[in-house]
């Protein structure tokens, strides 16, 4: 095989972090008092280093920001939907803010290679496997792959993380994180489309496994609050 | 030094049974008419994972390109081609 050319070779300028630290800085204090999210590792606590996917459900729009502040010490490159780049004002600060622009009706080979790209220099990236803000976040959606070739072709692990759905916008947030996955070791060197589907389906079955964790061991324990079934 | 058209499409063949394995109808039957989604019954992350594959096999890089610019193995051929020839 050939070498390939990148053009992401080139260096991020020395600014590149500036809004997006800036943000998370000044943003961090009220999105900690608002969202107190508290982590549960249902496995061995993990420490999160060097390049990784995170994998999460998707509830709520504010789920991105509560990501932001669950690894409050790394920088996080957040896959965002190219509806939210209408505006000027909207696209340079989306660019700036570590956001991944991504066309879900017709993906771009461009903002794959910018996620391998960041994983490859040790970033975390989040995505929402589901594609959309679950309506109805009690019932998981089917994850879309493109998840797993990304992690494969970067080859970082994949880190599960189930959000649980809040009742109220006060309510304090809870984030399952499940242990990391190995997807070169899930579906090979050189897997065919069919193992990435059933990588794919792996990772779903890992997301309800935090889920049903959630409901059988943490739920039944907890004391009914008002207004709660 | 570039490739004939016709040893894009037997390339274009190889990366085919990679990613596809069994499921992909003989090589033989690679016709360029062929849908990506329709003939060979590609997902859109499997269409991905070609353009991914052609990339290193050919050592070329697609830019501002979807899976959705790609509708048959024709398409495929003319973008490499054109890649070549730049």
């Amino acid at each position: 095989m050939n070498s390939k050319k990148n053009s992401r070779s080139k260096k991020d300028s020395p600014f590149h972090h500036f809004l997006y630290d800036f943000v998370k800085i000044t943003g961090s204090i009220p999105a900690l008092i608002w969202m107190r999210p508290r982590v549960i590792y249902p496995g061995e606590k993990q420490c999160l280093k060097g390049g990784i996917l995170v994998c999460s459900n998707h509830c709520t729009f504010v789920d991105p920001i509560l990501l932001h502040c669950v690894f409050w010490q790394r920088r996080i490159y957040s896959l965002a939907t190219k509806d939210l780049y209408c505006t000027k004002l909207r696209k340079w600060f989306f660019s700036r803010v570590h956001c991944i622009q991504v066309d879900k009706e017709n993906f771009s080979v461009n903002s794959f290679h910018e996620v391998i790209h960041r994983l490859n220099q040790g970033r975390m990236v989040s995505i929402f496997p589901e594609g959309e803000v679950n309506r109805a976040p009690e019932e998981l959606l089917a994850f879309k792959s493109g998840a797993i070739l990304m992690a494969h072709r970067a080859k970082v692990p994949i880190l599960p993380l189930y959000i649980v759905p809040g009742r109220r916008w006060y309510q304090r947030r809870l984030v399952l994180i499940g242990d990391p996955i190995d997807v070169r070791e899930l579906c090979g060197a050189i897997p065919t489309v069919e193992d990435i589907h059933r990588a794919g389906d792996y990772v779903h079955q890992m997301e309800l496994q935090l889920q049903e964790y959630y409901q059988t061991k943490i739920l039944k324990n907890k004391k009914p609050q008002e207004g709660e079934q | 030094m570039a490739l004939s058209r016709n040893e894009i499409k037997e390339k274009l063949a190889e990366i085919m049974k990679m990613v596809m394995h069994d499921s992909i109808p003989d090589t033989a039957e690679l016709r360029e008419d062929s849908g990506l989604v329709t003939d060979l019954g590609l997902s859109s992350v499997g269409v991905l994972y070609v353009v991914i594959a052609i990339e290193e096999f050919f050592g070329i890089e697609f830019e501002d390109v979807g899976f959705g610019d790609f509708d048959t193995i024709g398409d495929v051929v003319d973008y490499i081609e054109q890649k070549q020839q730049a």
